[in-house]
């Protein structure tokens, strides 16, 4: 039996992290978090892609190294890769006894994304899901004002995740298994299962591709029921214009019988003009504090003191049951239960 | 001068008298009530005659034009007293609280040729008329998603709590949606299907809707009964297209004055829009021109609220085409 990376670490400080694939943008933000966060570092990168892996590691200054090797030498990876991928991935790492960070959605489909976890709580290994907003600050405020009863009884979530269409593998339903309703459902969709402690029990859903010519929907809009019978809607199209002043957004709106609370996780910007020749013109810079640190710092607590990552592999598999329901609504024309 | 015989005495009476004391020639001679008219008259310095019903304004006086502020179940008796008089009308939206009777107030205005304007109000506004401008000259190029909010606390000020008796009003999605509901078919055309979903609680109710329009493209309105007690309204709204995107994100202060007692913000306006409103329609009944909002519109319009109430109610997307008068 081989000693696997995690285990000829024990009683070390630092945490060991590797990213398993740099597919995905917020690669580069772990990246970041993990140089930032004390206790941790990010000890190599291994990729499906050669050049795209070769070019990270020297653009991060970190190693390039085959899966295995980096397998060996970290006690947990960050999957960024291809939605389609995090299975072949989580699965390689879980066989490592290596514990698991994925980039959201779980899967693209809830029967693969229910085969990770249960592959990897076979293994013993932990698995977590890339749910930054949930360490959002303003939304842990809204949180507090739901749990001690500011709110009165909850009528109406109201959410959008809205953002420029990715363009890349997001739009490759072989990679990514759908378009704006694969992307920009689980954020919030997931936020809202861990605000209310209820679940999304019926979707509507309005899709099309309006905005670019894509073979995957860039309209995304929901209209959905939580089991307690809140209303819950959602507008997660790829809606924003490139030359945008911001990436996108994600917003909640609670009302509740008492108050309502409205929350903007990216509200905290300051307007940039630049006067450049090329009519770049202007840009909205974000300096509140950046949800993808608490992700990062929990998932490095969680493999120091062996627990579960905050946001589990089988929240991960409910999120991506929702994507399912409304996916088969759009096909069906009309409300479909979730089955979870 | 015209001479405006204003029936209902409530709060957008009051909004109408307001607009009506900032168009010159406009003229409030008559105010139908059934117990507050003197009250009303008396409170707004009007030099006018006050009646009990809009039968015996239409008999006693002499105006030019009606204005129809009452409850939404009194539009279809006042217009078709106000047609056999032979008199033009402005009627407040919703037009009226069934499409029975909304088709009933267009055949009376045909028959005895009057002209009747449906008060869509947020036509007149003129943020709201510069974003349908904009999307019109091809500036946000085709239409993808179109959103729009507008969120108030319970409106107890109708007499005799009128609101919340939805027989009378047809709750938040016909009462409330209305206004955005036709701004985003004045915007984005004939729609095709809408599925709703509400909420009803004490004081309170909240719903919203999905829209899909002919071309395709997406619409959501949401619409609240539901902000806390002297909360003010909030409204936003969205029009995003392949080439573009408007945004408003409510009102901003021109004006802030803040004092130890607090702060109060304002948004001057040379004529807001129900000034414009008015004067829009004054002008085209002078001109002997259609209204630039007809009952037709206004039916239009009502079939979605219509449609939204029945999907909310039946839990199902809704075609427009299963609802009409």
């Amino acid at each position: 039996m081989t000693i696997s990376g995690k285990e000829a670490n024990a009683g070390s400080d630092t945490v060991r992290i590797g990213l398993l694939s740099t597919a995905h943008l917020h690669a580069g933000a772990y990246a970041g978090q993990l140089a930032a966060l004390e206790g941790a570092t990010l000890v190599g990168v291994a990729d499906e892609d050669d050049n795209q892996g070769r070019e990270f590691a020297a653009d991060h200054d970190v190693d390039f190294l085959d899966a295995d090797s980096l397998l060996e030498r970290a006690d947990g990876v960050i999957i960024c890769s291809t939605n389609v991928d995090h299975h072949g991935w989580a699965t390689r790492a879980a066989e490592a006894g290596v514990d698991v960070l994925s980039e959201k959605p779980l899967a693209s489909d809830p029967d693969v994304a229910r085969e990770i976890v249960d592959t990897c709580t076979e293994a013993g290994v932990h698995l977590g899901v890339a749910m930054p907003l949930r360490f959002s600050l303003p939304v842990l405020e809204a949180k507090d004002a739901l749990e001690n009863g500011t709110i009165g009884n909850l009528q109406m979530i109201s959410g959008t995740n809205r953002g420029k269409m990715p363009g890349s593998w997001f739009v490759d339903p072989e990679a990514s298994g759908g378009g704006a309703v694969m992307d920009h459902t689980v954020h919030i969709v997931d936020l809202v299962h861990w605000l209310t402690g209820e679940r999304v029990s019926e979707v509507y859903a309005e899709v099309g591709t309006h905005f670019h010519d894509l073979e995957v929907e860039d309209v995304n809009l929901l209209s959905m029921t939580l089991t307690d019978g809140t209303q819950f809607s959602l507008d997660g199209s790829w809606s924003r214009p490139d030359s945008w002043d911001f990436w996108g957004d994600a917003t909640v709106s609670l009302v509740g019988t008492d108050a309502t609370v409205d929350v903007e996780c990216f509200a905290q910007k300051t307007k940039f003009t630049e006067d450049g020749g090329d009519g770049s013109g202007v840009q909205s810079l974000y300096w509140g504090d950046d949800p993808n640190g608490g992700l990062v710092a929990d998932f490095v607590d969680s493999i120091r003191n062996d627990h579960q990552p905050k946001i589990t592999g089988s929240e991960g598999v409910e999120a991506v049951a929702v994507v399912e329901a409304a996916y088969e609504s759009a096909e069906r024309g009309e409300p479909v239960d979730v089955s979870y | 001068m015209v001479n405006i015989g204003i029936v209902g005495s409530g709060f957008m009476a009051e909004t109408h008298t307001n607009a009506y004391n900032s168009i010159d020639g406009a003229n409030i001679v008559a105010v139908a009530s059934p117990n507050t008219a003197d009250e009303f008259i008396e409170e707004h310095q009007l030099e006018a005659d006050s009646f009990r019903t809009a039968d015996e304004l239409l008999e006693d006086a002499t105006v030019d034009v009606i204005d129809v502020c009452s409850p939404t179940p009194t539009h279809r008796p006042v217009v078709e007293t106000a047609a056999a008089a032979g008199i033009d009308v402005f009627c407040e939206k919703p037009v009226a609280g069934s499409l029975e009777d909304a088709q009933a107030i267009a055949d009376a205005a045909a028959d005895a040729d009057i002209a009747v304007m449906v008060g869509h109000v947020l036509r007149f506004f003129p943020q709201y008329a510069q974003a349908r401008d904009v999307v019109e000259d091809g500036g946000i190029g085709n239409l993808g998603v179109a959103r729009a909010r507008r969120l108030s606390a319970f409106p107890d000020w109708g007499h005799g709590n009128w609101y919340a008796d939805r027989d009378q009003s047809g709750g938040v999605l016909l009462d409330l949606a209305i206004h955005d509901l036709d701004f985003l078919r004045w915007v984005g055309g004939d729609v095709e299907r809408v599925f709703a979903r509400r909420t009803r609680w004490d004081e309170g109710e909240h719903g919203h809707v999905t829209l899909r329009f002919a071309d395709g493209a997406v619409g959501y309105v949401e619409a609240s009964w539901g902000l806390p007690a002297g909360q003010e309204l909030t409204h936003s709204f969205e029009l995003a297209g392949d080439d573009g995107l408007l945004e408003f994100d409510g009102e901003q202060p021109a004006m802030t004055t803040s004092t130890e007692q607090g702060t109060t913000h304002s948004s001057p306006l040379s004529a807001g829009g129900y000034q414009r409103q008015l004067e829009a329609f004054l002008e085209s009944i002078q001109a002997g021109r259609e209204p630039p909002v007809t009952v037709e519109d206004g039916i239009e319009t009502l079939r979605l609220s219509v449609a939204a109430n029945r999907s909310a109610a039946e839990g199902r997307p809704v075609a427009l085409e299963e609802v009409k008068a």
